[in-house]
């Protein structure tokens, strides 16, 4: 099938990883990337990590690329309804798209708060290139920024815009940062370390309204009856997965398009990749949203073995990274109650590592500004290594060297 | 690194971007190159200390910036990234 249309909607990290993956294996077919944006491709990281700079706007590939590697890529065309019978896809405007496989790529949105209030002016989302710089934009005139959501993109914004000179307020409606996401020994170190930058951080704040002056965003109101005045506020309380193209077509979704084998979804004709996907994850049952540029890569490495025929990849141990002012946060596996815990720290230095393991081998490890910990654990938990729990708290040791005989 | 991602060649996934975070643009540097290129940070030293088929010369090619003057570099990517 080296000469199969293939059709990808959703033109972000994976959907476009994907299209040059299948060029690099010899595929010979027409590749139609489908975006809804406008401009070229972009990382998606630097939008939580650097808008304070000039530095965010970082295309995936230049415009030549597309071009050079002949894939058809429609920037500013969204597609309206999937007729997987017909093997067909419909777009804005009436026109109709005939596909051999198609790939779902749709990504995910920001999940937005509905209480009252939630649409003044200066209540932001930030997901996309055009949120990030409105985002930039609007900081750049505000004293007062409120955060409502303890979790990665959170942190990551407080501790950029901390760096602007804005005073920024955390409020996070668990007991603690990280709630969902990371271990308790983790989420402690990291509030103790973004306290330190002079970030406000308010557990158990359950927003209930946003107060507006002239419809601009004036304060935060909690439950407890607690009035925060801010001139902006952005609201990280996670992302809800883009299922509804394929929902509407009869594919099996579940909180996302769920995958198997691996990325196929209920139609053979018709893969997902990426944020949107519910998807297997090796030593876990049932189906996992993972919401990193790690996995969405490896799903299109699958997602094109599948396509052209080949061999499908080694599976990977699902990881992340993080950075919050002069933090690099490396995560690997998967961080579930249940695991030892172990921290691995020196007193004077900024970086440690939070490992999980269970009956000697590790399940996961969290990592700040200790890169060598983290592939040696990354590695550990890819083979199944037997570890010497012993070494694990001792920073003297290297970790590689807790590989048990 | 971003000359290899331009021109969409297999090998170098570079799937953070140039961060020095995810250790998927690992290469061998030539020795006759390594003085066009500043010695490796410590970041990029832990990251390669664990990386697939390690050499002396390893170096994660988003840390080679390229400068006037640099007459050029050849570059052997190893059969393991990602």
């Amino acid at each position: 099938m080296s000469r199969a249309k293939v059709v990808i909607v959703g033109a972000g990290h994976a959907g476009t990883a994907l299209a040059g993956l299948l060029r690099q294996g010899g595929h010979r077919g027409e590749i139609v990337l489908f975006g809804e944006e406008h401009d070229l491709p972009y990382q998606r990281p630097p939008l939580s990590k650097k808008f304070g700079g000039d530095d965010f706007e970082h295309a995936l590939r230049p415009a030549e690329f597309f071009v050079e590697q002949a894939i058809t890529w429609c920037p500013g065309d969204r597609v309206t309804s999937l007729d997987p019978a017909r093997k067909r896809i419909a777009l804005d405007g009436g026109r109709a798209v005939d596909y051999d496989f198609l790939v779902l790529a749709t990504g995910a949105r920001a999940r937005r708060l509905t209480v009252p209030g939630a649409r003044a002016e200066g209540v932001l989302g930030l997901r996309t290139l055009g949120d990030a710089r409105r985002l930039r934009a609007m900081l750049a005139g505000a004293r007062k920024l409120a955060i409502v959501g303890g979790g990665y993109i959170g942190l990551e914004v407080a501790a950029a815009a901390g760096v602007m000179g804005v005073e920024v307020t955390v409020l996070e409606r668990e007991s603690r940062l990280l709630a969902r996401v990371a271990s308790k020994p983790f989420a402690a170190r990291m509030t103790e370390y973004h306290r330190s930058l002079n970030t406000t951080i308010v557990t158990g704040a359950q927003v209930v309204r946003f107060h507006e002056r002239d419809g601009r965003v004036a304060g935060v109101g909690l439950a407890d009856g607690q009035l925060l005045g801010c001139d902006l506020a952005l609201v990280g309380v996670g992302a809800v997965p883009r299922d509804e193209l394929a929902a509407a077509a009869g594919l099996t979704c579940d909180n996302g398009i769920v995958v198997g084998d691996p990325t196929r979804t209920s139609d053979a004709s018709i893969f997902a990749i990426g944020d949107v996907t519910r998807r297997p994850v090796p030593g876990l049952a049932g189906g996992h949203r993972l919401e990193s540029i790690p996995s969405a890569t490896e799903q299109a490495r699958q997602a094109c073995a599948a396509i052209l025929g080949t061999a499908p990849p080694r599976p990977e141990v699902p990881w992340f990274w993080s950075d919050q002012h002069e933090l690099n946060l490396k995560i690997a596996g998967v961080v579930r109650p249940g695991p030892v815990v172990t921290v691995r720290a020196r007193p004077s230095s900024p970086s440690f590592s939070v490992l999980h393991h269970e009956n000697n081998m590790l399940t996961a490890i969290e990592s700040v500004n200790a890169p060598a910990d983290f592939m040696a654990a990354r590695k550990f938990i890819a083979t199944g290594q037997r570890i010497d729990p012993a070494i694990l708290a001792d920073p003297e040791k290297p970790l590689r060297a807790a590989a048990a005989a | 690194m971003d000359g290899s991602v331009r021109s969409n060649l297999a090998g170098i996934v570079a799937e953070c971007g140039g961060s020095c975070s995810c250790a998927t643009c690992h290469v061998y540097l030539g020795e006759e190159y390594a003085r066009h290129f500043d010695e490796p940070s410590d970041e990029e030293r832990g990251l390669l200390e664990c990386v697939d088929q390690v050499r002396p010369n390893s170096r994660l090619s988003c840390q080679l910036v390229m400068r006037d003057g640099n007459p050029g570099v050849r570059v052997i990517v190893p059969g393991a990234n990602g």
